[in-house]
């Protein structure tokens, strides 16, 4: 939308204190904050990941941008209102054990809570058992999202797969992984229920995969 | 290590040097912590790679990415079924980039890796074979340290500081690469995957530059610098032939022929079968009709060495391992026939 053109190029420029400037401008102007996050943040950002896809753009301009993006986001988020919040669908996500990269799982965090959805981040290196201590104290869970970037650490997915089932919370649970090594092939070797190459990709897996 | 070079690309038969050591230890009961933690248990399991696939052309000493950050200061978590990894970041941002002492050559598990080397060098199994250091490359140890989103942010909000980071990072990196040397290693293969997610003008500003300065410190006719990217760096050839380093490996996100074309012949060009999707998820069957493609379609490159994209994880199976080096064979007894 031509009225979010400035805003989005601050966004993709990474320039984070013109962005939070920019969206109080836009509050101030009367725009709906669903409006600004969705076409004064969000849209930028895809658009990077699109370009980042397609081998234009790279890893650092993603980081400024989603950085910029967050500085936004923070503004907006005590003015949404709790109906807009899908408690139904809360996730939980981690890097998994001896792995702590988390630059792909960080976009994603961050695309579906702008989506709305609630997600607890467990950050990096996190075991099996705490993964599973986590969506035993909280039933509410209902995606348990899991990346890794190395390809020693990308099979510790397969292990937490086994703890969900071992511990009776496969079927509540919905399990989506990512990260450079893996692929479609790999989630459904392991028994995952999905598998994202981006964090657009992720937000509509996580709602597909809720909606069935 | 020229002559090494040399008969390999003069070679009418193709030659083949997978990073595979973990998943070997499990053929000699070793677990994973005793293998990183012990020199003389590293050089036996690098002795098992080629005991158990002598067509390999060299050893490599455990691929364990952690051993440079730790020096540093990183905690490091050992697990029974994984390789180690670094739990922390050392460096919480500029003040603590500026304060950074460089470690000395004895600090951590440098000496483990080191009485590997001197181990190795002596083991009548690896015999003759070349034996090759790893560590890790400037831009990925300054990621280690740093951690790698700020280190990709700080890249490009602040890039006179990660400058002085990325001087400390070499200055080490070039004192390991010369006790490498010193203790019998005839190369170094330096991992350097974060560059990988770079842009091309980045990998050359952030990476390149650096190891350059290291091939220009340490890389003569006797000591052979191999530089391993698994990125998507089609783009980046150039960038990682300006370096220097007479071995240039890549990971599957690149065509191997097309990066190959890019690469003069006589530098040496390592890949690329998926740790992943071939050699963990694949079966014999199709590890063996991958390699043979990948083969087949290299063969007008007399520089290209058979490899796999990336470090194998310990749960890899002999049977997927066994099915790359029948292709080889296969392969190499095709062109004789």
């Amino acid at each position: 939308m031509a009225e979010y053109n400035e805003l989005c190029q601050l966004v993709k420029n990474g320039e984070t204190d013109a962005v939070a400037k920019a969206v109080t401008a836009a509050l101030e102007n009367g725009n709906a904050p669903q409006d600004i996050l969705d076409n004064g943040l969000i849209a930028p950002l895809e658009e990077l990941g699109q370009r980042f896809q397609d081998g234009e753009v790279y890893v650092p301009e993603l980081l400024i941008a989603s950085e910029a993006m967050k500085s936004g986001v923070e503004i907006l988020k005590p003015l949404m209102t709790q109906n807009n919040v899908k408690k139904e669908g809360k996730c939980l996500f981690c890097t998994v054990e001896g792995d702590v990269h988390d630059i792909g799982k960080n976009l994603v965090v961050l695309f579906l809570e702008s989506a709305g959805y609630e997600v607890i981040d467990l950050g990096t290196d996190v075991d099996e058992d705490d993964i599973i201590e986590a969506l035993e104290d909280d039933d509410e869970i209902r995606v348990l999202g899991m990346s890794a970037m190395l390809t020693t650490t990308m099979y510790a997915m397969q292990d937490v797969i086994e703890s969900v089932e071992d511990a009776g919370l496969r079927e509540r649970v919905k399990i989506i992984i990512g990260g450079a090594p893996v692929n479609q092939d790999f989630a459904d070797k392991i028994g995952a229920d999905g598998y994202s190459a981006n964090a657009p990709e992720a937000v509509a897996l996580v709602k597909r995969l809720l909606a069935e | 290590m020229k002559n090494w070079a040399n008969e390999i690309i003069t070679a009418k038969d193709r030659r083949n040097l997978p990073v595979l050591f973990f998943p070997c230890l499990k053929n000699i009961g070793m677990g994973v912590i005793e293998s990183v933690q012990d020199g003389e248990k590293m050089a036996e399991a690098m002795a098992e790679v080629i005991r158990e696939y002598p067509d390999t052309i060299a050893a490599i000493t455990g691929m364990d990415l952690t051993v440079d950050s730790e020096a540093f200061g990183a905690t490091v978590k050992f697990s029974k079924r994984q390789a180690p990894a670094v739990r922390n970041a050392v460096l919480k941002g500029k003040d603590d980039i500026y304060a950074l002492e460089i470690p000395d050559t004895a600090a951590g598990r440098q000496e483990v890796v080191l009485d590997a080397v001197r181990r190795a060098g002596q083991n009548p199994i690896i015999g003759e074979r070349p034996v090759f250091g790893g560590m890790l490359g400037p831009f990925s140890l300054a990621a280690n340290l740093l951690e790698m989103s700020s280190a990709l942010i700080m890249s490009r909000r602040e890039p006179e500081t990660m400058e002085i980071l990325l001087d400390k990072a070499t200055e080490f990196l070039i004192n390991r690469a010369m006790m490498f040397k010193k203790n019998g290693a005839n190369g170094v293969f330096i991992a350097e995957p974060t560059a990988g997610l770079l842009s091309p003008a980045d990998c050359d500003r952030l990476s390149s530059v650096y190891v350059r300065k290291i091939a220009e410190a340490v890389q003569d006719d006797s000591f052979f610098l191999i530089l391993h990217n698994c990125g998507n760096v089609a783009n980046c050839v150039d960038s990682m032939v300006s370096t220097g380093c007479k071995g240039l490996h890549f990971g599957n996100s690149v065509d191997m022929c097309e990066v190959t074309a890019q690469i003069p012949n006589d530098i040496l060009v390592f890949g690329n079968i998926d740790p992943s999707a071939d050699f963990f998820l694949g079966t014999p069957d199709t590890v063996y009709s991958k390699t043979m493609a990948l083969l087949e379609k290299t063969a007008d490159y007399p520089h290209f060495v058979l490899s796999s994209g990336c470090d194998l994880a310990p749960s890899v199976s002999n049977e997927n391992i066994q099915a790359y080096y029948q292709a080889c064979r296969d392969y190499n007894h095709g062109i004789k026939a």
